[in-house]
Parts: C-alpha cells; structure tokens; sequence
C-alpha cells in the first residue's frame, strides 16, 4: 500500500510540469485599452495602453503606449513584446479604440480578433475615435490617472445619460443580427480632455455616418428606456430652458408590414424642468407650453434623425428586427429594399412633472 | 474475515496478560510487598486479623473511623462475621488470587483472618482525589450551565444523570487497558437509543486492545471508523448539558475515567459546527450565527487557496476596483503568490502552537498580538502583500469560530491541499480538491452511520437543526438517521396549536 | 433484484437525481446553436416536445424492467438467450463506455479552450479519473451521494441567468410558432440528444429500493432537465439573436462572460470548475454501472472491471486530439444514442409484449 501510494506521488510530482503555465500578476502587462489607426489599406497601426504600478501605496500608475503596425492585430501583440520587459496579457482590456479612418473602412477583423479570445469579457467598450487615437492613448490627462480608467468612467457615465449603450457584445448583437445595425460612441480628443462628440452610425462594420451629442440623446429615446439625460428647448426668442428626462419609453407600431410598411414611433417622456432661466415655472398653464414647445422641438429634431439613419440606409433604431418580432413570415430582403422609403413617423410626448424644489 | 483475525489475536495475547495466569498467593503478596506504600497491619484485640492496604490508596481516615471501631472489640470467628458488623457495601468474600489482585491495586481493602490464608474479604474504600467541577474552558458559553466534567467518572456520571433521573438512562461499564484498566462507560438511554448503535459502541470499545488509556480522545481514536481521516467522527465535550441533550436524542456517549471529557455518537458534520450556545439563544439569532460559523468555514478554507488561484492563473477575475489595489500590494514582493501564502499560513499556524503551548490562556493573546506586529513588519519590508495578511488573518480568525476544537484543527489544516491544488490548476484545481474531500466524507462514518447526513443521506426532517436551527416547537422528532426507537420528541399537537388572537 | 442487499441499496428519491445529473452534462454549456439551427427563436418548444417524449421511453424502461425484475443485463438475457443477449448487453455497455468518453473529452475540451489552453490531455485526464475511481469505489451511495451534492452545489447556477436577464431582448422570443413543424421537428431531434443519459437506469434500477416508487421520481428528474433546458434556452435567445446565436460556441459559458459579482467578475473560470460537481457525477454514475453490467456480465470482481475500464477511457482519452475530433466523437455518439432509445427501447418493448404473450399462451 505504501510503496502504491509513493508511486502515485511520484507520478504527480512527474505530471507537476504538463500543468499549465503560470501567469502571474505581477509578472505580465496588463493592456487595459487598445486604440487601431489607419495606416495603409493593408496595415493597422496597434496601440496598447498599458498602466505601469509604481513604487508606494498612493503613487498612482504611469500609463505607457506600446505601438506596433500589421495586418493583423495578433502579430502586432507579438511586435509589441520586443520592447516590452513583461509579457502582454489582454484579459483586462477595458476599452479598443478605432480611428474614424479605419472605421470607415471596416472594423469587423479587428473586432473578431477580440471576441475570438476566451480571455477577454464581453462588457469591452468600442468607440470610434477622431483623429490619432495613438496620440489619445498618449497623452497624460489630469482628470484621472491613465486614459483608460478616464475613458472607462467617461464611456460608463455618458451611455447612461446620452448616448445609446454599446459595448463588445452589443456590438456584435447588432453586427450579426439582421434588421439592426451597431452605433459606437464617437470621441474626440480636445486639449487634455476627452470629448463625447456623439454617436457614429456603422452599416455592417463600417463608419458611414454620425450624429451630434443632442442627437445621440434623441436616438438613445427612440432606442431603449432611460432614467437620465437632458435636452435644450428654445422656448420663444431667446428663452432656453433645458429637460431632464427622469423616465422615457418607447412604442414601436407597424402597419401593412408585408406590403407597404409604415412604421410609428411614439415616444413618451417624464421630465422635469431643470433649468429655465427667464420662465417663470411655477405658472400651470406655462408648464404645458413647455411642454408642447419640447414636444414640437423634439419631434422636428427626431423625425430629422430618422430620415438621415434612411438616407444613410443603417437600421440603427433595430426597426427590422421588431418588425420581424411582430410578422410571421417576415422577409428581411424585401425589407432591407424598401427600408430608406418607409414612411417613419415619430411622434414625443412630454409630461414635465416638477419643476425643482422652489417655487 | 477481519473480524475473524482480530479474534484469533485477541486469544493468543489473553496467554501473556502478565496479570493473569498462574499466581500463588504467596507470590501476590510479595509483589505487593515490593512496593513501599503497601502496609499490612495485624490487629489482635479480642481476635486476630490482618488488614492489608495500599496506603496510597486508601485513606487512613477511613481505616481508623469507619472499619476498625465496628470490629476490634468483638469476638471474630471467621470473616462472615467481620462482613456481618462492617456496616459497608460492595465487599467481596474471595479466595481468587487475581480477584485479590485486581481489587487491592483499585483501593480496596484486604482482611485476612490468618496471613498465608488466600481466602480474605475484600472492603471497598476508594478515596479518590479529585478536582472540583469548574467552569467548561473549550466549550465556554456566555449563558446556559457552567459545569464540565472532570477527570473522575463517578462525578461525571453524576453530572449527567440528575439531568436525566430517569430509570431508562443506562450506563455499560467495561475496563480497557491490559494495564490501565480504565472504567469506560458507554451511556444511552434505553428506549430511545437504537440498539444497533449501542452494541456497536460496546463492542468497538470491547475490541479496544492496548496497554494504557489515558484519556477518552485515544478511545475517540481507536474507535473511529476511519482513523486515517483527518476528520474527527465522534464529538469530544466537556459539557454535561450537551451529553444529556444528545443522549435524550438517541445517541451514545462514551466516557473514561480519568478523562474530563465524553464522547458522543453517531456525529453528522453539522453539529461539529454548532455549538452548544446555539440552543440558548432565540433560534432566529442562533440561526444566523449558525450560518455566519458555516461561512467563516468555507472562507477559512478557501480564501487563501482563491488568492493563489486568482493570482497565478486568473488575473481576469479580480474586480475592477481590487485591481490596482492588488497590484501595487504585489509589486515588490520577491515571491510567487503560492510560496507567500504558505509561509503567511505557516506562521499563523506556528503563531496558535507557540500560543498552546505556553501556560495560560494569556499566551494566545500575546501570540495573536505578536503575529499582527511581525505580519506588519512583513509587509513593511516588503515579502508579504497585506491584502495576504489580511485574508490570512481573517482565515485563522474564522476558523476558530469552528466550536469543537478537532474540528477546527482538520479545517485549518485542510487549506494546504488546497493551496497546493490551487498553484497547479487556478481555481479548477480548488474545485478538483473539493471534490476529493467531499468524495472522503460521503464514504465516512459515524459508528457505522453516514457522516454528512442529513445532506446526504437528504433527510429534511433532520435539516431542522442542521444548518439552521428552527425552534423548540418544530423539533419534535429525534434525528431519523439515528434511527431512535421512540421518534418523537414530544406532543406535536400541542406544541404547535394554534391559537386565536384574544385566546 | 432481490439478490442484492437492502443496505446496499439507495432510496427511491434518488432516481430524481440521478436521472436528472445524468441528463445534463457538458452539451447544455453550447447546446442551444445546435438546436436553433433549425427552429430558430422556437426551438423552446422542440425543448418541451422532446423533454415530453422521453416521459414515455422512462415509462418503456420501467416496464421492461419491471417485468423481468432484473436490469437490461438479465432481459436480455432472458429474451434472447445467453449468447445474443450477451452479445447486446456487451454493445450497450460500450455504448455507455462511449457517453462516459464523450462527457470527459468534452469537458477537458471546455477547460482547453476557456481555461488552460496548454493544459496537458493526459494529466487532467488522469485526475479527473482518479477522482471518479475515488468515488465509484465507495459504491452505488457514494456515487448517488455525489449526484445529490453536484445537484445542490450547481444549482446556484441559475441564479447568473439574472444578469444576462438584464440586456435581455424578450422581442427576440416573438413570433411564437413561426416555423413549420417539420422544422420544430428536426429541432426535437437535436434536442433529444442533450436528454440522453438516463438510460443508464437500465443498469442501476436493481439498486434502488422499491423500483414502482422510484419511476415517479424518474419522471420528475426528466422534468426537471426539461426546465433547466427551457431555461437555459430561454435565457440565451433573449440575450443572443439568432445569427450571433450561430457564432456563439458555447453560449451558456459566453453568458457567464458578463457575470459581475462585487468580489469576483469573469465568472466563467469558476464556472468551468463548478462544473464538475455536473460532470464528475456523469462520470461515476456511468463508470460505476458500465462496471457493474461488466461484473454481471462477465463475473469479473466489479473492482477490476473498474481499473480496466479507467483504463481503457484513459488510453481513448489521449487518442481524441483536436476539437474536430471532440465534435465527431459527440454527434456519433449522440446518434447512436438516439437510435438506442427511440428504437431499440421500443423494440425491446415489443418484444418482451410479444414473447410474454407466447410465454402465456405456452403455459396454458
């Protein structure tokens, strides 16, 4: 019994070099964003953020970009270990940054890359950049102690209010799923901040369009329920007043689906008042022409953006796909033909329901 | 098979028992002589007699005011009529050699009417020295009865007994030990105890065959079902209160004499992690407690294995805000995470045996105060993180939340597979590791009785006071896997009648 | 079945169990691409018909074994004679020796992919063996035990449905019914293959006391797979749509991808090693019968029936070497395992009428 039992062990301690190797965390590099720049029409230019811990407990990490250029962003990973004294290791990648140059032409190969690997998660976040995103990734901001965590708090705090949510897996929902198409957060980088421009709208994984930060709002209300957000009305000459929307929902309605479709979007809002300088609040029957006044801006502004997401002829708002959800036999193809003529009609309703604390 | 050779063993062995075989009177004498405290007094008044005694063993108090009064001032023929006026129990008339011998080295008295006569009249007195009942020290609650046992089995069984005057309470006594001989007690109660667990406690501890026991946890040992186990299979208290509870539910304890403990069985794993307390507090409150001791078990145990699972192998699963926490914690250290938490858990465990080991109860104060000063030095100086110092301090702190103290030795030891698992495969290697233990604990027993019940066999009666406890009024049946022959506990009906609002 | 003692044998509940653990396996992490392929978002409903007919082939076994009070070894036996009966018993038992197999490849294929990329065939082989043996050695209760633990150790489990709850998109799930019924069909087909596993009951009804008791807890088991099938693809149509359906390997473990638990996120490491309180389960209950019906079969000791077998799954381990190989291993085995059931079950069924009848009609 005993000399069975050595045996075994000895078997073991013989296994102890098949187990797998180890990645520990102090000896690798952490990437915890990436940003792709255009280079030619074959190659990307790969910039990896990596945040470097410092000596001392309130010392916070340097940031550092490694840089590379390939066709694929695996080998660019590989070129990047020359000048690094630790191996990389993407499973905390936070945020893959594309230039609007390289969004144009695709994204698709850059993102698989990504979603292929069993070591990332699925709540990555993917924006479009304007211009370099190398000299973004670059830069030291004093807003926060590296970019990534800036960018991570940006991207987090902007698509609860402004713009629609997108992250890894939505992106890829949107990508793969027919009668929809993804939406990026756009960033723009101005001085030693990061700006939330708006919203790029991809056909497929391609850039073809964008909208403003206003607009994002807009399209985020005919996309998906939200608590947060503010709009700006013009009320009267030079009167703004500004909305908080505390609870949106939206109502899709599809008429004739198989044959002439017409689609109506209903869009309802509880807000309040937040700021209004020059109007006096309190008054009842003013509360409802702001609210007429919103509901008229806001529909001009939203019909607009519709006729531009069917100009540009991307289904960011998902409208197939419901219209699918509500037609047995639906046809995508014919669908997809007759989308940029489909009558779209949104309608919003505003109910401002307080006006702050003071009367 | 094995039964059969153990059998065989046993006979052979009877053969060398140095006590018995051939031995003349004569003989049995002078090896008593040998010894120094050994007197024999020859008392001739009116009729000759000689008294022989250890008088170490015997107090001479005794000797002078209870024995010789009633019978030195009589005419004595033989020793019926020493019996006759001794107005004493429990004496033995003999003429048996190893009878003499046995009762003489326990403390009785031997009289003789003539000095190379076997024949003699054994007299008990048996002054035993003992300790006073003090405060239970192991198993100490805040409320609820503050004795424990002690080291003689009289007392004990006292102790027990006036919490269960009842006739049915049964106490088995068998001597084990060729040298020792000491008083085992198995106890039940007759009527509740399921026979099959009583027979097998007597004939495990009949089957015991060693020289000397000294205390009641070699007999815990010796009667286990596996003995390799790292896990204790019978509980050890010092409470007379617990004993009679688990009795009044149909289990058996054994007791030693000579041991301030009793042993108690068939055990489930639960209730090594229930105190005894748990029954004295409001069942929501005892509950919750019961649930907080579980977790501190699973954290004791797995926390440390995580660390180096999650460091070695998963970096991705540390959470966002820990991250940059870990890392400059990690930064400087010289060793791979496995090699800093077994030296962090070596020392702790270095720290409570330095702190056993010293005199009083003081020392684990200064040990644990003494780990924390070295623990920050360590991490000051830069070979250990203090988010390991944390997790390990934390682990040490809950396993002795554990209230049976073998216990809390198998799970505090029981982190090291652990660990070593987790450096060569991450958290599946702790996975792996579990399943190994649970695959040791549903193969062990309790006294021929499933170990992990009444999880498994799932028995959802005897999850009332598992890990939780519910109230008095839902107990009313005895644990089924100890199979008790009266079931339940009490009236159902009326514990739990209902009553209106102005009833 | 009275040959074998009562304290040897487990209580009728546990066929809940041990029907239960043994139906869902390693299929159910990426199970749901399979069975959308043909029915689409509706394929929720090729769940409940395919969870539904397998309700009849328990009740099939129970009869077939209840008539002969034996287990397959001793029907077929009695129905065929010593050498055809032996010649299938010995087929069904390598049937079984394949699922074993196929559930440990599969699963050290998952920990390959998501965990341990380098992680050597043979060693983890040789652990998750050495497990198994640990357990099978300790008998029908050990092994029993271990699925009624494995059972409430994995089922926390659906408690991480919630998150991807969150994102979910119910629209996905809409129109209800909007595939034929050939469709839904070839959907039950896949479908049937994630039910298989409890056949091995075949093997181990003898043990459990009181069979007529048991066969209700049997039905019950097979309604509980049903639920956490329907679950499980209910889950995932809502968060995935269809066509990121047919890109997701394993689309349970992706959705453990985005569980973000305040201590721990990325759950999916964990996951995979929860797992194998479900997979070792399969294992030892199949190892231990496969050994038993061997023993039955052949009056080897049970104990070297076992070795041998471990051995042999081990050699067979390490020759499966690549995914492609993974996936041929599980569609041939998985189709062998419909015709056993959906075929020879029935056929046995027949049979055993038939020859009853004859055995009858002889006797008076």
């Amino acid at each position: 019994m005993a000399k069975k039992k050595l045996l075994i062990i000895f078997t073991l301690m013989l296994l102890t070099g098949c187990f797998p190797s180890k990645k520990i965390l102090e000896d690798v590099q952490l990437v915890s964003a990436v940003g792709y720049d255009y280079k030619s029409n074959n190659q990307v230019e790969l910039n990896g953020m990596v945040a470097i811990p410092q000596r001392g407990e309130d010392v916070p990490p340097i940031s550092q970009v490694f840089t590379a250029t390939t066709n694929t962003s695996k080998m660019a990973r590989a070129l990047e270990q020359a000048e690094s004294p630790k191996p990389f290791e993407i499973g905390r990648l936070e945020i893959a940054l594309y230039n609007d140059r390289l969004a144009e032409k695709g994204i698709y190969d850059l993102v698989d890359t990504l979603q292929r690997d069993p070591s990332l998660g699925r709540d990555l976040y993917l924006a479009v950049v304007k211009g370099s995103t190398k000299t973004l990734l670059k830069e030291q901001y004093p807003l926060s102690e590296t970019p990534s965590k800036y960018l991570l708090q940006l991207l987090n705090q902007n698509m609860n209010a402004n713009i629609p949510k997108s992250n890894l897996h939505d992106f890829l929902y949107t990508y793969y799923g027919k009668g929809m198409d993804p939406n990026l957060p756009l960033l723009e980088m101005q001085g030693d901040r990061i700006r939330v421009k708006g919203t790029a709208l991809l056909k497929d994984d391609k850039m073809v369009g964008q909208l403003k930060l206003e607009d994002s709002f807009l399209l985020k209300l005919l996309m998906e329920p939200f608590e947060k957000g503010i709009y700006e009305v013009k009320f009267k000459n030079d009167q703004f007043f500004t909305i908080q929307n505390l609870s949106s929902k939206v109502e899709y309605r599809f008429k004739d689906v198989k044959r002439s479709p017409s689609v109506d979007i209903f869009v309802k809002i509880k807000g309040r008042v937040s700021e209004a300088p020059k109007i006096p609040v309190s008054d009842p029957s003013l509360i409802e022409q702001l609210e007429r006044a919103s509901e008229k801006a806001m529909d001009r502004r939203t019909n607009k953006i519709v006729e531009k997401l069917q100009k540009l002829n991307v289904d960011t708002i998902g409208l197939g796909d419901l219209a699918r959800s509500r037609t047995r036999g639906f046809d995508f193809k014919r669908w997809d033909e007759q989308y940029t003529d489909i009558p779209i009609n949104v309608k919003v309703k505003v109910e401002i329901t307080q006006a702050g604390i003071t009367e | 098979m094995i039964f059969f050779k153990k059998k065989k063993k046993k006979q052979q062995e009877t053969n060398t028992d140095p006590t018995k075989g051939t031995l003349t009177f004569p003989e049995l004498m002078k090896k008593l002589r040998a010894s120094a405290d050994f007197s024999t007094v020859k008392q001739s008044s009116l009729s000759t007699f000689y008294i022989s005694y250890y008088k170490t063993l015997v107090n001479p108090e005794f000797v002078h005011r209870d024995l010789l009064p009633y019978i030195t001032d009589i005419q004595l023929k033989n020793l019926d009529d020493i019996q006759k006026h001794l107005p004493l129990d429990g004496m033995v008339k003999t003429n048996d050699v190893h009878d003499i011998a046995n009762k003489v080295t326990e403390g009785f008295i031997l009289i003789q009417m003539n000095k190379e006569d076997p024949e003699g009249l054994l007299v008990p007195s048996l002054s035993t020295e003992n300790r006073q009942i003090s405060i239970p020290e192991t198993e100490f609650s805040v409320v609820g009865p503050k004795e424990a046992f002690v080291e003689s089995l009289d007392t004990n069984l006292n102790l027990i007994r006036k919490r269960l005057p009842i006739p049915e309470f049964t106490v088995k006594e068998v001597r084990v030990g060729k040298l020792s001989k000491t008083r085992v007690a198995i106890i039940y109660i007759d009527g509740i105890a399921d026979e099959e667990n009583v027979n097998t406690a007597i004939q495990r501890v009949n089957d015991i065959e060693y020289d000397h026991i000294v205390d009641s946890s070699y007999i815990n040992q010796m009667i286990s079902d596996n003995e390799n186990s790292p896990f204790p299979q019978l509980i050890d208290t010092e409470r007379p209160d617990r004993v009679a509870s688990v009795l009044s539910e149909g289990k058996v304890a054994i007791m030693a004499d000579g041991s301030p403990h009793a042993l108690t069985g068939p055990t489930t794993i639960v209730e090594f992690f229930s105190a005894f307390e748990d029954y004295f507090l409001n069942w929501t409150l005892a509950s919750v407690i019961r649930l907080i001791r579980l977790m501190g078990v699973i954290f004791s145990v797995l926390s440390s294995p995580l660390y180096v699972a999650v460091l070695t192998f998963h970096y991705e699963m540390i959470p966002e805000n820990l991250l940059a926490t870990l890392v400059a914690s990690r930064n400087d250290i010289p060793f791979p995470p496995i090699l800093e938490a077994i030296v962090l858990e070596l020392s702790i465990e270095l720290l409570r045996e330095a702190g056993a080991r010293l005199p009083s109860k003081v020392g684990q104060t200064i040990g644990i105060v003494g780990g924390i000063v070295i623990g920050t030095a360590a991490v000051q100086a830069g070979l250990t993180s203090n988010v390991l110092l944390i997790i390990v301090a934390l682990a040490a702190l809950a396993s002795f939340t554990t209230p049976v103290y073998q216990m809390s030795n198998t799970i505090r030891l029981l982190r090291f597979p652990f660990l070593l698992f987790a450096q060569f495969l991450g958290v599946l290697g702790v996975g792996i590791c579990f399943a190994f233990i649970v695959s040791h604990l549903l193969k062990l027993t309790s006294l021929g009785r499933p170990y992990i019940a009444p999880l498994y066999p799932l028995r959802a009666n005897d999850l009332k006071d598992a890990l939780v406890r519910l109230p008095f009024s839902m107990q009313n049946s005895r644990p089924s896997l100890l199979r008790p022959q009266d079931k339940a506990r009490m009236n159902k009906k009326r514990a739990t009648a209902k009553h209106d609002i102005e009833d | 079945m009275s040959q074998i003692s009562e304290n040897k044998q487990i209580s009728p509940y546990m066929a809940f169990y041990m029907v239960t653990t043994m139906q869902i396996g390693v299929g159910i992490l990426g199970f749901e691409r399979y069975i959308a392929k043909s029915a689409g978002h509706d394929a929720w409903i090729s769940v409940i018909i395919g969870g539904l007919s397998f309700n009849v082939l328990i009740w099939m076994i129970y009869r077939i074994l209840s008539k002969e009070n034996a287990d397959i070894i001793g029907v077929h036996k009695n129905l065929f004679g010593r050498w055809i009966g032996g010649a299938l018993s010995f087929l069904l038992l390598i049937y079984f020796s394949s699922t074993i197999l196929t559930v440990l490849r599969t699963y050290i294929e998952v920990i390959q992919i998501w965990v341990f990329p380098e992680l050597n065939t043979a060693v983890i082989a040789i652990i998750l063996l050495g497990l198994a043996y640990s357990y099978v050695i300790g008998g029908i209760r050990v092994v029993a035990g271990l699925s009624v633990l494995g059972f409430f150790i994995t089922l926390p489990l659906f408690l991480l449905k919630y998150y991807a709850l969150k994102n979910a998109h119910y629209t996905n799930l809409l129109p209800i019914l909007d595939h034929s019924f050939s469709d839904l069909m070839a959907a039950t087909k896949g479908v049937t293959l994630d039910y298989l596993g409890f056949e091995l009951i075949l093997l181990y009804l003898p043990f459990l006391k009181q069979p007529e008791k048991s066969q209700k807890w049997a039905h019950l088991g097979n309604l509980f797979t049903m639920f956490t099938y329907l679950i499980t693809v209910f889950v995932s149509f809502v968060y995935f749509n269809q066509e990121q359906l047919q890109h997701t390997i394993w689309a349970t473990l992706t959705l453990w991808k985005i569980v973000d638990l305040p201590f721990a996120q990325r759950f999916e490491y964990a996951g995979i090693a929860l797992w194998l309180f479900v997979v070792l389960p399969n294992i030892c209950i199949g190892l231990w019968s496969v050994s038993r019906g061997i023993h039955r079969l052949y009056k080897i000791k049970q104990k070297s029936a076992l070795r041998t077998m471990l051995f042999v799954i081990f050699i067979c381990c390490i020759l499966v070497v690549d995914r492609q190989q993974v996936d041929i291993l599980n569609t041939k085995v998985s189709q062998v395992g419909f015709y056993i059931l959906y075929a020879y079950i029935p056929f046995l069924f027949v049979i055993q009428l038939i020859s009853g009848k004859v055995r009858k009609t002889k006797n008076g």
